[in-house]
């Protein structure tokens, strides 16, 4: 194996292998950093400027928009609280703290290296574990999918602070928004009032944009925060290494966990995100930190965050199954070009396969120094006159919420839900919660009936794992909350 | 190995595509319309990108565009199973830049959805080609054949689970049909997507996966054991149909891909796409780029075409409603639901805002260490925990087949709200020191900006993006208090220019226009 991938080494180190994949990496960057754009839309746009390439040069310039835009995402989360992509939430809770702090680039060097170390471990599984990890994955069973959503609900209690009750309230209230729109077990409308765009729920996005990014500004409008602030004694410098250094269990943890939840079928990036943002609290020996501008929770959101490409990548290489939003449309992708994902390709294209391994290492640096460099232009972000600023997020909001899917309704959705985080941010309720409930919501509910369906009740109990991960969520979440009834009584 | 920028194919490709002036000069000449195309043509697809359909209309695209000589850019409008598509195509003007790429599900979707206006709002133009549904099972777990299926006995209360996808959809149907055909005691399992259905098909999860023949090419794992056609794909020659097994009538299970166009699209301009459709079907790049995928390349006209989605059309009814999937089949709500309806809920809305209202001025009288504003935002969420139980009620209940039901997990998340929402509220009224509420204060300036936003934002369907954005960029900066006109006209100028060249012409996002001016 280390022959053929030396083999797709050599295949890329030349021009036009090296040149698309920094094009890709650039271009990537930018989608992901405009809130609207998702990557598996940034690389569909790209699709048709692949049809005159080889194959090959085609999906590595793919790859490098996915691989790009899974960081570009926490650019603009870091920079003004809008996360561009939806795991990119997790990244702006510490890395917009952070900025707050005016410490931005020190958010965005932690940011770009975990990327970076998290798509490189993401890959190197990719490479050596495939095929062993697929072959686990596809035995999930909803009963296990749903203990899962259930786990990944715990994370709850790293994002509830000192406000335990309003952030239930909150995650509550995002798993009900998820249950409105088609039911996909029975096909009943539920909540939608007889509006069409109804029926397939509130968008992630829009709903994402109003309310982290609309309402920060209606936030900063009412505090009257249009000066721009640096603050004393503050030094924000680019980290050393000694920073990386001290984040390397965080680091080498969290690209774990993003990189076998993104092996899993429908999970995705998000979801990993918050689990090990949720696993990086409880293990740090500052948790107090987290919330309030954590390097290590900004290193455990990133680095799940782009460790779940190369997870992702396992089952559209090793079975022909997309993983994510964003394989579904490389595999529509590698239709186009003829090709057929799966096992088939591994022994018919093997060099085709290596080389994608080879440059999906290499775009890493490229991220890695594309990171660095762009790092430097969106610090620049934080000098512009907060009066305009807030002026064109709002429209970025409405472009953003438009482009999903060209309807206004989203557009009123991302306004009414920048007023409802507005509403409940003036109260102390935390925001990330309501977005855990919405990209957990359907996931756990439409498993524990799936489950149901195929094996009745007690399958909850007669399979190990489900029975471990879910005394493991009981347990992650019963600790905490009995330590906090303790030093509330004391 | 240096990586090759031409493959084998990329170079016939090429070859191909230097050839085209000649294959050009042999393809029928398209009709010339005056005034037509003037702009893009966009052929919209109603699934995000990568489905089989996506995949089809890019290949379309690629070659119409060399074709027509003209650019042709896939949008996606996922939403609604077509809904948000169609509604898209139908809203804008009758010019012909605009067109759908349909499939059966269309059919089923509206129907299901009671939407069935869209159907007859569109005129059916072309189908392109289908492919047969077939069964595809794990070789894994030794059901390797039609006779090891038709023996297997998965549970007391049903033989098989069938995977597949979209509740109410044609896959859902069709497997409807053949089990019925076939006295197969099934269970349909929807998955969210094909992929992850296949993936538990993979896993040993279920019996059968129902799904196109190319859905069995992904792993050499998968068998397809019938097929539901009148003779055997060329692509899987050991796979029988099932009239051979025996079950005649299957033979039109099957999924169609083609186009649709707004009925107000003029007739010169249909004949310009006919012909070029026809062109784009004969071109042998077409035909050689759905080999080995067991794709029926087959064209019908209008009215073939119109009779075929008639057709599907009462069978769909007639299956949804047997299913109980159609939304006037579903049992009928109690009196108590039926009062919770859309009107009704609005008028409850508000008059529950009123009430809450003078409650909280009451209050403010009473107990002014309450803090208001949460007081209000916790009231508001009670009310809306209300409305939605009401509406909740309406939902189909539990059922021996899905004992948790549509309306079990919303009112399981709605108990924890009320409970949670109480306990806050509850709180709130607890003694507290005197100074302890704060003065919830909102400046001016927050209601107008907002004001101002949602002003914009309804204004724009009459006065579109562009106007909407013109007033209130400046307007909006200069009320915030930043006074400096020539960066503002300058940030104006640039954002429109941005909005125009970045979204509208190369990402394809067609900003709101607007219909007065």
């Amino acid at each position: 194996m280390i022959e053929s991938l030396l083999g797709g080494f050599t295949t890329v180190l030349a021009i036009a292998p090296l040149l698309t994949i920094v094009l890709g990496i650039v271009l990537g960057i930018l989608v992901g950093a405009m809130p609207g754009l998702s990557p598996s839309m940034g690389v569909a746009l790209m699709v048709p400027f692949t049809y005159g390439m080889s194959p090959t040069l085609g999906l590595i310039l793919l790859i490098g928009i996915y691989i790009g835009s899974s960081y570009g995402g926490s650019i603009t989360g870091i920079m003004v609280n809008a996360p561009g992509t939806p795991s990119a939430v997790v990244t702006a809770i510490d890395g917009y703290a952070l900025t707050r702090k005016g410490r931005a680039t020190e958010a965005l060097g932690t940011s770009i290296v975990a990327s970076a170390f998290g798509g490189m471990f993401g890959t190197l599984i990719l490479i050596g574990f495939s095929v062993p990890l697929a072959a686990a994955a596809v035995r999930f069973h909803p009963s296990e999918y749903f203990a899962f959503a259930l786990f990944g609900m715990t994370t709850i209690a790293a994002l509830a602070g000192d406000h335990w009750g309003k952030a239930f309230i909150a995650m509550l209230l995002g798993l009900f928004i998820a249950t409105i729109g088609t039911d996909p077990i029975s096909g009943a409308e539920r909540f939608t009032l007889g509006i069409p765009t109804l029926s397939d729920g509130f968008l992630l996005i829009p709903a994402l944009i109003g309310m982290f990014a609309l309402s920060e500004v209606f936030r900063g409008i009412e505090k009257g925060e249009f000066r721009i602030t640096h603050l004393p004694g503050i030094s924000d410098r680019w980290p050393g290494l000694g920073h990386y250094w001290r984040l390397k269990w965080v680091t080498l943890r969290s690209s774990a966990i993003g990189t076998v939840v993104g092996v899993f079928p429908g999970a995705g990036a998000t979801i990993g995100s918050f689990i090990s943002y949720g696993l990086a609290r409880r293990l740090s020996r500052e948790p107090e930190r987290f919330g309030q501008g954590s390097a290590e929770g900004v290193t455990a959101a990133e680095a799940a965050d782009s460790g779940s490409v190369g997870g992702a990548m396992v089952p559209l290489l090793a079975l022909g199954i997309p993983g994510s939003a964003t394989t579904a449309v490389l595999i529509g992708a590698m239709m186009i070009h003829g090709l057929t994902p799966g096992p088939q390709l591994f022994l018919g294209s093997p060099d085709m396969i290596y080389a994608i391994f080879g440059a999906m290492l290499i775009a890493q640096f490229v991220l890695l120094l594309a990171g660095i460099a762009g790092g430097r232009l969106w610090v620049m972000v934080a000098n512009i006159p907060k009066e305009l600023l807030y002026v064109l997020i709002t429209l970025m909001a409405l472009i953003g919420s438009f482009s999903v899917r060209n309807a206004l309704f989203d557009v009123f959705a991302c306004f009414g839900f920048g007023l409802l985080g507005w509403w409940l941010r003036r109260h102390d309720f935390p925001l990330a919660p309501v977005i855990l409930g919405l990209v957990l919501g359907l996931i756990a509910e439409t498993n524990f009936r799936r489950a149901i369906m195929m094996d009745g009740w007690p399958v909850f109990f007669e399979r190990p794992l489900t029975l471990a991960l879910l005394v493991l969520a009981a347990l992650s979440i019963a600790i905490p909350l009995a330590r906090r009834l303790r030093d509330t009584r004391r | 190995m240096p990586i090759r920028l031409l493959s084998p194919t990329r170079l016939l490709f090429l070859l191909l595509l230097l050839a085209a002036p000649a294959l050009a000069q042999e393809s029928e000449p398209l009709p010339e319309v005056p005034d037509f195309p003037s702009q893009p043509i966009r052929l919209i697809v109603y699934t995000s990108p990568g489905g089989l359909i996506d995949v089809t209309a890019r290949r379309f695209a690629q070659l119409a565009q060399e074709h027509a000589g003209h650019p042709f850019a896939v949008i996606n409008r996922p939403g609604g199973g077509g809904i948000v598509a169609f509604e898209e195509v139908l809203r804008e003007p009758a010019d012909g830049h605009r067109f759908l790429a349909v499939t059966r599900s269309n059919i089923s979707k509206m129907v299901a959805t009671g939407r069935e206006d869209l159907i007859d709002r569109v005129l059916w133009h072309s189908y392109i080609m289908d492919n047969p549904h077939v069964l595809i099972t794990n070789r894994e777990s030794g059901l390797d054949s039609w006779d090891a299926l038709k023996a297997y006995r998965r549970a007391e209360d049903h033989d098989h689970l069938w995977l597949g996808v979209d509740i109410g959809g044609v896959k859902h149907v069709s497997g409807v049909r053949v089990a019925e055909a076939t006295g197969i005691d099934m269970r349909w399992i929807p998955y969210g997507s094909g992929g992850e259905a296949r993936a538990a098909l993979l896993g040993e999860l279920g019996t059968v996966y129902f799904g196109n023949p190319r859905d069995a090419l992904a792993s050499p794992s998968l068998d397809i054991v019938a097929v539901a056609a009148d003779q055997r794909l060329a692509e899987f020659p050991d796979a029988p149909t099932f009239a051979e097994l025996g079950y005649p009538g299957l033979e039109d299970e099957l999924i169609w891909r083609g186009f649709a166009f707004r009925k107000e699209v003029d007739e010169s301009i249909q004949n310009w796409y006919d012909a070029l459709i026809r062109n784009v079907l004969a071109d042998p790049r077409w035909r050689n780029s759905w080999q080995g995928e067991a794709v029926n390349l087959r064209y019908r006209g209008r009215t073939d075409f119109e009779r075929m989605v008639a057709r599907d059309r009462e069978e769909f009814r007639t299956y949804l409603e047997r299913l109980q999937l159609l939304p006037d089949a579903r049992p009928k709500p109690g009196r108590l639901a039926q009062l919770a309806q859309p009107p009704l809920v609005a008028w409850l809305g508000a008059g529950m805002i009123g009430v809450l209202g003078m409650a909280l001025l009451f209050w403010r009288q009473r107990r002014p260490d309450v803090p208001v504003g949460e007081a209000a935002l916790l009231l508001t969420l009670l009310g809306t925990v209300a409305l939605a139980w009401a509406m909740s009620v309406q939902l189909p209940p539990a059922n021996p087949v899905d004992p948790v039901g549509a309306r079990g997990i919303p009112q399981l998340w709605l108990v924890g709200l009320l409970a949670l929402v109480g306990w806050q509220l509850a709180g709130l009224f607890r003694p507290r020191p005197p100074n302890a509420a704060q003065a919830e204060v909102i400046p001016a300036r927050l209601p107008l900006t907002v004001g101002a936003y949602g002003l914009g934002l309804a204004l724009l369907p009459g006065l579109g993006y562009f106007l909407v954005t013109l007033v209130y960029l400046p307007a909006m900066t200069w009320f915030l208090g930043y006074r400096r006109v020539g960066v503002i006209a300058g940030l104006t100028i640039g954002w429109l220019l941005m909005s125009e060249l970045v979204f509208q012409r190369l990402l394809h996002v067609d900003l709101p226009r607007g219909t007065w001016w």
